[in-house]
């Protein structure tokens, strides 16, 4: 209660002077009270000894002076004295002024203006006082302004940091499944921060601290690499850019060169000067490997293509006919060969093929005829890449012959096809193969050498440094191909594509 | 004058082919040779030999070591190959190169560029 009363009070005290826009009506009251005092005054005459003027207008001017201020008070000394000075000064019902009348008036005048400069200096005071109070009012507010600020930004602070350490919990993880590794480089201190992938990259132990020296980075890098990647790291450091390249590190457990793709990017300190390099390590050997691997295998692509675009020049070059129509039946069945010994080749990714599987695909006009009458017998004979097109071609023709002149040119005639393998302790293995027909019609020896005959003979011969012979017997051609194993097997020493071929 | 010429090649086919157009134009083959050692071998053995035509791959093996022993020799050589020149080493590479497949017309005009006029 006391509380609030005060409160109160203070309130009504705050709001003094009253009416302050009010100007007619604050002359109103002034004059009333002035009246107001007069007739108290003038009542309580008949109560009072003489000698007491002034006694009711005093407190007329310090209500006025309180409720309206300082120059409606000034005002209301003013009338009241007159006031006094012409009821109550003797002699009555004038202003004449004598001694004494002009003492008691020097009196009422000073006495209403201590009154007067008392109540100024209050209701400054209290003025002071209100405006001392908005003002930390103000401040109040703006404290409490700062401090909701200054939260806000804290969670907002915090919120970023938990979101920097997933972000940076994610790269990590990212980083170190795709094998980048990660580094920073001091530039003022020369110190090089590595992640364990680095450290992985180029084959170092890890420091405890992830530090590394700059000398000791530069030294991991291969000696012809070594000046570029330094002057190029200097250049991106003193742009303040961004550089990607590949150079060549020598690792530091097993010694083996990686191919390293780099890049890098600069940060300044606040004074714009160069302060960091990020950048990232990847290995890429083994894609230069594959590339490299690919140039080579290209280039063999190609020898090869034209090597038989070569031999098909020559087939067409060998090959007879009276007219377009026999030329193209026997040159197309001739490619066909080769297409079928090629095919066979891809399909062993000339790893070799096996005698009777050639034999087979050349003979795959007459598949019906496998095991009945026409026979094959051998132990398993894996052939070089280079022997089975030359072999193919041999049987090919071999196997033309037979069906229009041989064996397969009736309903009874035989093939055997028969294989082996001969130990002499000597000079090395030999390796024979038999082409024996039977049943056929009489055999007559051809009168012509033709391409046929080349191929079977010649050609076979040159391909594997063999010995040919061919009996036109008259019960059936019996042909023969003796070579050393070594030029028809295939142990393992021919793979073509690994052994390096080069022009 | 019948002329000598070494011919080194591995593709059976083509030395024929390449022999008989030799022939036809009327040269003497020395060989066909298979591979570098061959080759090596026929070049030491032979009485007389005025050029060569070599194929740069020889059974998986580079042809530089006969290119060198020509050159040696002083015996101007020509280079068949189904390469690229750029993929040839120098000794190879400096020498004409024809280019698989090579048609004959091709190579005897070849060959009769690097031979001297024939003197009588």
């Amino acid at each position: 209660m006391d509380h609030s009363s005060g409160v109160l009070s203070n309130q009504w005290l705050e709001r003094l002077p009253v009416a302050r826009d009010r100007t007619l009506a604050r002359l109103a009251a002034t004059i009333g009270l002035a009246l107001l005092a007069w007739a108290v005054r003038t009542l309580a005459d008949p109560l009072l000894p003489s000698g007491f003027p002034y006694v009711t207008f005093f407190p007329a001017v310090i209500i006025t002076s309180f409720l309206f201020g300082v120059r409606f008070g000034a005002l209301s000394a003013l009338l009241c004295g007159l006031l006094a000075w012409y009821f109550f000064v003797v002699p009555l019902h004038s202003f004449q002024i004598s001694f004494n009348v002009f003492v008691a008036l020097a009196f009422y005048a000073f006495v209403a203006a201590t009154d007067l400069a008392l109540i100024h200096w209050m209701q400054t005071a209290n003025r002071q006082l209100i405006d001392q109070r908005e003002l930390n009012r103000e401040l109040a507010e703006a404290k409490a302004l700062i401090v909701r600020e200054l939260e806000q930004r804290i969670r907002e602070r915090d919120e970023v940091t938990a979101h920097l350490i997933d972000s940076q919990v994610q790269t990590q993880l990212a980083t170190q499944t795709a094998g980048i590794g990660l580094w920073q480089w001091n530039v003022r201190t020369g110190e090089v921060l590595w992640d364990r992938t680095m450290f992985a990259l180029y084959g170092l132990p890890p420091t405890p601290d992830g530090l590394v020296r700059y000398s000791d980075y530069i030294d991991s890098l291969h000696p012809d690499d070594a000046a570029q990647q330094h002057a190029s790291l200097e250049r991106t450091a003193a742009n303040g850019g961004q550089s990607e390249r590949e150079f060549r590190i020598l690792r530091r457990d097993d010694g083996r060169i990686c191919h390293i793709r780099a890049v890098e990017f600069a940060r300044a300190g606040p004074d714009g000067r160069p302060l960091w390099v990020v950048g990232t390590n990847l290995d890429v050997s083994e894609q230069r490997k594959r590339e490299a691997q690919v140039r080579m295998l290209m280039g063999e692509v190609n020898h090869r293509a034209k090597n038989m675009l070569g031999v098909v020049m020559a087939v067409a070059h060998q090959t007879g006919g009276a007219d377009h129509d026999q030329f193209m039946a026997r040159f197309s069945d001739r490619i066909a060969s080769l297409a079928a010994s090629q095919d066979l080749l891809v399909m062993s990714m000339w790893n070799g093929v096996e005698l009777a599987t050639l034999a087979r695909a050349q003979l795959s006009h007459f598949e019906g005829l496998i095991g009945t009458r026409i026979r094959m017998a051998g132990p398993p004979a894996l052939m070089s890449p280079a022997a089975v097109q030359a072999i193919g071609m041999a049987l090919h023709e071999l196997t033309t012959n037979a069906s229009k002149y041989g064996a397969l040119s009736n309903d009874a005639g035989c093939i055997e096809i028969g294989w082996a393998r001969q130990t002499d302790g000597e000079g090395g293995d030999r390796f024979t193969i038999t082409w024996r027909e039977s049943g056929g019609p009489a055999v007559v020896p051809p009168t012509r050498r033709g391409f046929g005959s080349t191929v079977t003979g010649r050609m076979v011969q040159m391909s594997v440094d063999g010995q040919v012979t061919t009996d036109f017997a008259p019960g059936g051609l019996v042909w023969r191909l003796d070579c050393p194993a070594a030029n028809i097997i295939d142990d393992g020493q021919a793979r073509l594509f690994d052994h390096g071929a080069r022009p | 004058m019948t002329r000598h010429i070494l011919l080194a090649e591995d593709e059976a086919f083509l030395a024929i082919l390449v022999t008989e157009a030799l022939e036809d134009a009327g040269h003497a083959v020395i060989g066909p040779c298979q591979t570098v050692a061959q080759a090596l071998a026929a070049l030491a053995g032979a009485e007389r030999c005025d050029a060569a035509v070599i194929d740069a791959n020889l059974r998986g093996a580079s042809a530089a070591p006969v290119a060198e022993a020509l050159a040696a020799r002083g015996i101007p050589f020509l280079v068949t190959t189904g390469y690229l020149r750029s993929q040839l080493p120098p000794v190879l590479a400096g020498a004409p190169v024809l280019s698989k497949p090579v048609r004959m017309a091709e190579l005897t005009d070849a060959l009769d560029g690097l031979l001297p006029p024939a003197s009588g």
